[in-house]
């Protein structure tokens, strides 16, 4: 009997999961603990193991396929074990979820494609004996075999109740003969394909504005300077900027808002998003109640969760939920830049580097520490003067250092 | 645009590597092959076709001598040296031939020894004694498998030969041991008893030929046991000792006790095991177990552009097996797509009668908890098989209850091995009972018993009592 690989609830808000690459094709050896396939989940990328050691006969769920949670990916049982279906949940799952379907296309031939009317369908006597007993309409199918041929498994998978085999996509169908490629492809996925969904997404939808403020941080950079001599914990730069970020915030709530639908929500918590940059992505962990906790326990908190993030070990829920976001990309030279929003935040605020500039004091010449803070809103939701006043109240807590930690 | 050749290396000169690097070739590939000792490889210098060239001899041998019963007399003699220069002749007009294949593919042939310096490198030590360093594109490994030595107290006595050295021997021996009934041993018994020696076959499993149809092997055993073969089953080889001419071979037998078998020459015959320690697999970090390359049925190896087939992987150890690979592997380097499924491999032992097998056997079936359904012919009831001599032999299906689907065919008798391609190919096109029934087959042949067997699977065979 063959074991059944469901999709297990990864995060408990969980809901359903895309399907990333197959690590294993039909017909592998499997042993129990191995990895099978990737789950992309917002943007964490998991590996979904085997719960059975045998060979993987089926592969029931495909790459880019949407599926709820306990939806059926694969069946991992014996070589040369006939899959029998019908003793599987699958004919018993409701009509919504068809997240089976797909005929296999690994071994090299094409999908479903429209038929010319008349054409003879090859299909091997087993599948069509099988089609008539479960009464499937090959007609639109074109098999895995050599030609296009349909046998038995290609039948076993188009098990459906209805008559619609869907199949939007236009798979085109696959020659035998694969063109060589001179340019270098790999397909949009895992994490890269959520950020450039999700980007494309929020640059779309929010008309935004973005203001750039000029912070004097000469006092700011003294002032941890003392506090780092004489501590044991080594603040940076960034713990200050995330402490009076959060005071400022617990100070302006009317910032952290959402639009969902036509209707504006008003969070109360201050969930700070840090946005972390990975080697083929980025992530955003949140510090929850960020205005709650004093510098070093936010100080901590920040280490840990940008430590875990670049390591992929981040739980799904700490990187969700956030309010507001800071992006501080100052440690790459850049001057000042326009952050998209992450939604469903109404802004966030990037982080500039930190310049010498001159200036005159009392007639003399003077060199200041001088940073930008470029803060992106949308602008349905607040306009320029509020940012601008939010962005000021940032200005001076980050001036007059003591404050922050007051 | 580039008119650049993907350049392929394959290592080994047998039916895996020379079919590689042909197709390779085919496919539009600058193919170089090395071989660090004879073209043809294990298959056509000392495995598969020395072997049925001696079991030809015997076949006429034995039919010759036992004539009369045609009304043909004639007092036969028989010149083993002669058998071997024309076992020997076949062997080279073969080997010739690969080379000239070769040659007209334009692949490269370089006789050397090859070995990984990293995973994109390998050093050819020629047997002129130069040594190359080159980076690869695409490699395939096809180093073929040797004979494996089972630590036994006392093997190393001179009257143990592996396979190679009982094809080479210049006379028949007395008598022989088989240490190992699988396909190799029981061929080789079939050789030598029935040009006159006397063999006795120790095997260690409940049955000789254990991967095959239980039923069946029983009518190769009994066959053999006619011929003056003497089997043991569950039988353990405890010790070998070198008495001067012959070997004291003691086994501990099925019940526990033991006994001592003298013999001229031990042929050890318990298994193979794939050839890789020169290549030194572990430079390139190419996975294996123990010396068997791991490869998923696309022959790819867990390193990109490596690509390994055939006896070294460890598995199905056959020469057409390899041969298939080596196209998908071919395929595979040259960038087309392919893969490589093992469900219509037919396994054949050439013994008298023959043995052809493919698909489920019935203990598999049962193994896998499938639901089938038997249908047999005995070959007494049919024309052809009467008059070659053959009847007692039989062709077995083992067919799907519910859909009545190929899932393993069976044939004991003359030219089983020719005749299970018919039901290689059956399974390949998912055909059931009916497909074969509804073709014609030729009369008289022993062909037209596959398809009373079909008939047999719906008890309306013509030529038999269906039960």
């Amino acid at each position: 009997m063959a074991t059944e690989i469901r999709l297990p609830q990864l995060g408990l808000t969980m809901t359903e999961g895309t399907i990333g690459n197959w690590l294993k094709l039909e017909g592998d050896t499997i042993k129990k603990g191995e990895p099978l396939v990737e789950i992309i989940t917002d943007k964490l990328t998991s590996e979904i193991e085997s719960e059975a050691d045998g060979v993987l006969l089926a592969i029931c769920a495909h790459e880019d396929e949407d599926i709820p949670v306990q939806g059926l990916l694969c069946l991992v049982g014996a070589e040369g074990e006939q899959i029998n279906i019908q003793d599987s949940s699958i004919k018993v799952k409701k009509k919504e979820e068809s997240e089976f379907v797909k005929v296999e296309k690994k071994e090299a031939e094409p999908n479903t494609v429209k038929r010319v009317p008349g054409e003879r369908i090859k299909i091997s006597p087993l599948a069509k004996k099988t089609a008539n007993k479960m009464n499937v309409d090959y007609s639109e199918i074109i098999g895995s075999a050599l030609g296009g041929r349909i046998i038995q498994k290609d039948i076993l998978k188009n098990i459906t109740n209805e008559k619609n085999i869907t199949n939007e996509k236009n798979i085109v169908i696959k020659e035998k003969v694969l063109p060589k490629v001179e340019e270098r492809r790999e397909k949009l996925s895992g994490m890269r394909k959520v950020i450039a969904e999700r980007m494309l997404k929020s640059h779309n939808e929010i008309p935004c504005v973005t203001q750039n403020v000029k912070l004097d941080v000469t006092e700011l950079l003294e002032f941890r300077k003392k506090i780092n001599e004489g501590g044991e914990r080594k603040f940076s730069v960034n713990d200050f900027v995330l402490k009076a970020v959060a005071k400022a915030l617990a100070a302006n709530k009317h910032i952290m808002v959402s639009l969902d639908g036509d209707e504006i929500v008003y969070h109360e918590h201050v969930n700070i998003g840090m946005a972390v940059a990975l080697d083929d992505g980025l992530i955003v962990p949140v510090i929850k109640d960020a205005d709650k906790m004093g510098i070093e326990a936010l100080s901590v908190i920040a280490k840990d969760l940008a430590k875990r993030a670049r390591e992929g070990k981040l739980e799904m829920d700490e990187y969700k939920g956030s309010t507001f976001t800071i992006s501080n990309i100052g440690m790459f030279h850049v001057e000042a830049f326009t952050p998209i929003i992450n939604q469903p935040d109404a802004a966030i605020l990037g982080v500039c580097e930190i310049q010498d500039e001159l200036a005159l004091d009392e007639g003399q010449v003077v060199v200041r520490k001088k940073m930008r803070i470029s803060m992106t809103y949308d602008h349905r939701l607040m306009n320029g003067t509020i940012a601008a006043k939010f962005e000021i109240s940032i200005k001076n807590l980050l001036e007059n250092p003591m404050n922050i930690i007051l | 645009m580039s008119n650049k050749k993907v350049k392929v290396i394959v290592i080994g000169g047998g039916p895996g590597g020379y079919v590689a690097a042909i197709r390779a070739a085919q496919l539009g590939g600058e193919v170089t092959l090395v071989e660090k000792e004879y073209l043809g490889g294990t298959c056509l210098n000392i495995g598969c076709i020395p072997t049925k060239s001696l079991l030809h001899t015997a076949k006429i041998y034995d039919e010759a001598k036992n004539g009369a019963i045609c009304g043909v007399i004639a007092s036969v003699k028989l010149d083993f040296t002669k058998a071997q220069e024309r076992k020997e002749a076949i062997t080279e007009r073969l080997v010739r031939g690969v080379k000239g294949l070769l040659a007209a593919n334009k692949v490269k042939v370089i006789m050397g020894l090859v070995s990984f310096e990293s995973k994109d490198t390998i050093k050819i030590e020629t047997t002129k004694g130069e040594t190359q360093t080159l980076k690869f594109e695409k490699i395939i490994i096809a180093t073929g498998s040797v004979p494996v030595m089972p630590r036994i107290p006392g093997i190393e006595a001179k009257q143990c030969i592996d396979s190679t050295g009982a094809l080479n021997l210049q006379n028949v021996p007395k008598t022989m041991v088989i240490v190992g009934g699988g396909v190799i041993g029981v061929e080789i018994a079939t050789v030598y008893c029935t040009l006159g020696c006397q063999v006795t076959i120790v095997e260690m499993q409940k049955e000789i030929l254990p991967m095959m149809d239980r039923e069946l092997t029983k009518i190769i055993r009994l066959k053999l046991t006619q011929t003056g073969v003497d089997i043991y089953t569950e039988a353990k080889v405890i010790s070998i000792k070198d008495d001067g001419d012959e070997a004291k071979i003691t086994v501990e037998m099925s019940d526990g006790a033991s006994k001592v078998f003298n013999c001229e020459k031990a042929l050890i015959s318990i298994g193979r095991k794939a050839n890789t320690d020169a290549l030194e697999l572990h430079k390139a970090g190419i996975l294996n177990d123990r010396g068997k390359i791991t490869v998923n049925n696309k022959m790819e190896t867990n390193i990109n552009d490596i690509y390994a087939i055939g006896d070294c992987t460890g598995k199905s150890m056959l020469a057409h097996v390899a041969s298939a690979q080596g196209e998908v592997a071919a395929e595979k380097a040259l960038g087309y797509d392919s893969i490589f499924n093992i469900k219509t491999n037919p396994s054949c032992v050439y013994t008298n009668p023959e043995f052809a097998s493919v698909g489920l056997t019935e203990e598999r079936a049962k193994e896998q908890g499938i639901d089938y359904i038997v249908g047999k012919f005995p070959l007494m009831a049919n024309g052809k098989s009467i008059i070659m001599g053959g009847e007692d032999g039989m062709i077995k299906f083992i067919v799907g209850k519910e859909y009545n689907e190929i899932l393993g065919a069976h044939i004991v008798g003359p030219r089983a091995t020719d005749l299970i391609a018919e039901c290689a190919l059956a399974i390949a096109l998912e055909a059931t009972v009916n497909e074969i029934v509804a073709t014609i087959h030729a009369h008289p042949t022993i062909g037209e018993a596959i398809r009373e067997a079909a008939l047999a699977v719906d008890k309306r065979a013509i030529h038999m009592i269906n039960h």
